[in-house]
């Protein structure tokens, strides 16, 4: 009986120690890995998720919202397919709270579809090169040309320009190497090589003296950041970190999709307080011409305050060789736009997290 | 033995309770000395490297963090000084001051030092306009090697989209192209379509005249292996190869450069009409196969 107390006690003892050591200040041993020397002064603990590991499961069947045919006239969208060229449908869609917008740059425009794909309105821009497009709450637009005029526009909610800057400047050294454009209350804001953002406007379009940066990508709500990056191609890992809004590191999560990877596809927010991460998975026929076959794109939602398991759902992938640098949207509430190119034109499908 | 099996259900439940902390992060595990780099050696994002290490950095460029998922900023130059931010890989760090191995830095409005380990020199100068950025040799490479392809690819990058041309030189008008090929118009005599780049580039069939407007292979010749090219997996793709796509009549192919860390890759290509020949991110279809020059 004695026994049994002071093992009981000791065990206690021990407990309220590892405890008390959890919530210190003071760093805490990974096994095998490094100590450091000294106490952070870092006001944010960050901390390092357990890895998640994304089980295989069979492709969700979206619900089919509508289609636009290929051509130019009203509600259409336009695709170039020739020869020797680069085949590419609409660069970006955007989900908003009454519908989509995409855009049709082939046509060099901007197309406002309703719920049931009617088009409610469209507007021009300048040039048929953009390739990114993003919206705010107010209906303002920014339209990303990197590689031709190498400039960024931002149009007010009835298709005014209202602010032009060239994407170089600052940490973007080079057009080329811009690959999402953000807006919000503060202004326009750039991403270079799926690792910073770089502001580029300020509000109403107003260019910066300085452009300041911040890592990842902007969270809708503005309370932080997110950057993915692959970890290892072939064992399925991304890893993918989060940064309040002073820049301040808060945690990092590995996911483990049960496939190689072609690519991220997606990373975005909604105003649920979730991150959406978009992989492309596929495996490699080891003979020529070393097809790719299980192509499918999984959707992993994460707790933006620290990164837990939200669920998942699998999406088809594009089948066609049309290029697209957004053509996943996540709207406030969570639910996933996935524009998808046919022979025929594109279809826009929605998915839900289970 | 009442009161004892009270603590110890008791003792049972706080463990439970500890060892379920969450589907989330777990809070027991500290970047600042797992995954955060100072002077270890540490995991980076799969080919997310921005370039070699480098010692050359100097006061008033720009450098990236590189080979390192994340990169400690610490208030002095010693890994004994606290950390002021965790700077994430590929972010760009304004480089205040050099000293040893240390180099002092501005990011996100926070000064401090970093490990110059970790910080890569940022080697692309804004939107190339000169015959060769990469400082290689441009148009005059005549060697069969990834760095040569490069170079050319490099040169190019400004010149315009010439639907079945393929011809270059430094110093030449770089030409321009209107409306939808074929039935485009295209001003001057230099350009060149996506397949009569990758010609010039590989040096197809032999290292002809940059100035000759040669295309003697089209994407539908890229389709299949040859004596002068074979595919490959693109999990293999190394700098310089190719990735072709052709279907139904129409075709692309651009040359692979190097991956970024979502997977997406720089490519060099004559992309389309509008865009002209461009450096840039992109993605590429399941249509698209790996080809490599041979000889290379």
């Amino acid at each position: 009986m004695k026994k049994i107390w002071i093992v009981a006690a000791l065990a206690a003892v021990a407990i309220l120690v590892i405890a008390l050591a959890r919530r210190s200040d003071g760093p805490v041993a990974v096994s095998g890995a490094k100590q450091p020397t000294v106490r952070t002064a870092t006001p944010v603990r960050p901390q390092v998720g357990k890895q998640l590991d994304i089980k295989a499961t069979a492709a969700a069947t979206g619900k089919a919202n509508f289609k636009a045919g290929w051509g130019s006239n009203a509600g259409q969208v336009g695709a170039r397919a020739a020869n020797e060229s680069n085949p590419e449908g609409p660069m970006a869609l955007v989900a908003t709270k009454d519908g989509v917008m995409v855009l049709d740059q082939v046509n060099g425009r901007v197309i406002k579809f309703g719920p049931d794909g009617k088009p409610l309105k469209e507007f021009p821009i300048g040039p048929d090169t953009a390739q990114d497009m993003a919206v705010d709450d107010k209906g303002r637009v920014a339209v990303l040309d990197r590689v031709h005029e190498g400039q960024v526009l931002m149009y007010d909610e009835n298709g005014t320009l209202i602010g032009q800057v060239p994407v170089v400047g600052g940490a973007l050294n080079e057009a080329g190497g811009a690959t999402g454009v953000f807006i919000d209350d503060t202004g326009v804001y750039v991403e270079r090589e799926h690792t910073e953002t770089v502001q580029v406007m300020g509000p109403g379009g107003l260019p910066l003296d300085n452009r300041p940066t911040l890592p990842g990508r902007p969270f809708r709500d503005g309370t932080g950041s997110a950057q993915a990056m692959i970890g290892d191609r072939a064992a399925g890992v991304v890893k993918v970190l989060v940064f309040n809004d002073k820049a301040d590191f808060v945690w990092q999560r590995p996911i483990r999709f049960p496939a190689p990877i072609v690519s991220i596809v997606l990373l975005d927010t909604d105003r649920q307080g979730r991150i959406f991460l978009g992989v492309h998975l596929a495996n490699e026929s080891p003979d020529p011409p070393y097809d790719l076959v299980d192509e499918r794109i999984i959707v992993v939602g994460l707790a933006q305050d620290d990164g837990s398991d939200r669920g998942s759902v699998v999406l088809p992938p594009p089948a066609e060789a049309d290029e697209s640098l957004r053509p996943l949207s996540i709207d406030d509430d969570g639910v996933i736009y996935q524009m998808l190119p046919s022979d025929a034109g594109i279809e826009i499908l929605t998915y839900t997290l289970p | 033995m009442r009161s004892a099996n009270l603590v110890l259900t008791a003792l049972a439940t706080f463990v439970f309770a500890a060892c379920t902390v969450g589907d989330a992060a777990d809070p027991t595990v500290d970047p600042t000395s797992a995954d955060v780099g100072d002077q270890e050696p540490l995991e980076a994002g799969d080919e997310t490297a921005l370039g070699p290490i480098t010692a050359g950095l100097t006061a008033g460029q720009q450098a990236r963090v590189c080979n390192a998922t994340a990169l400690n900023q610490r208030s002095g130059p010693s890994t004994s000084n606290a950390i002021l931010k965790t700077i994430p890989s590929g972010s760009t760090v304004q480089v205040l001051e050099v000293t040893g191995s240390w180099v002092k830095n501005t990011w996100n409005g926070s000064t401090g030092y970093s490990s110059g380990q970790y910080l890569c020199e940022v080697t692309t100068g804004g939107t190339p306009t000169g015959p060769d950025p990469t400082g290689g040799d441009g148009f005059a490479s005549t060697s069969i090697t990834r760095a040569s392809f490069l170079s050319i690819g490099a040169a190019a990058v400004g010149f315009s989209y010439y639907w079945g041309g393929g011809r270059l030189a430094d110093g030449a008008p770089k030409g321009s192209c209107y409306g939808s090929c074929p039935n485009c118009t295209h001003s001057g005599s230099y350009g060149a379509d996506c397949s009569g780049f990758i010609g010039k580039t590989w040096l197809l069939p032999a290292a002809l005249p940059m100035d000759s407007n040669k295309h003697p292979y089209s994407t539908a010749s890229f389709a299949t292996s040859s004596s002068l090219w074979t595919m490959v997996s693109r999990s293999t793709l190394q700098p310089g190869d190719a990735l072709n796509y052709r279907s139904g009549g129409a075709g692309h192919i651009v040359m692979y450069d190097k991956n970024d860390p979502w997977g997406s890759f720089w490519a060099y290509e004559a992309r389309g009409c509008s865009y002209g020949i461009v450096h840039n991110i992109r993605t590429a279809g399941s249509a698209y196969k790996g080809l490599r020059r041979k000889g290379v």
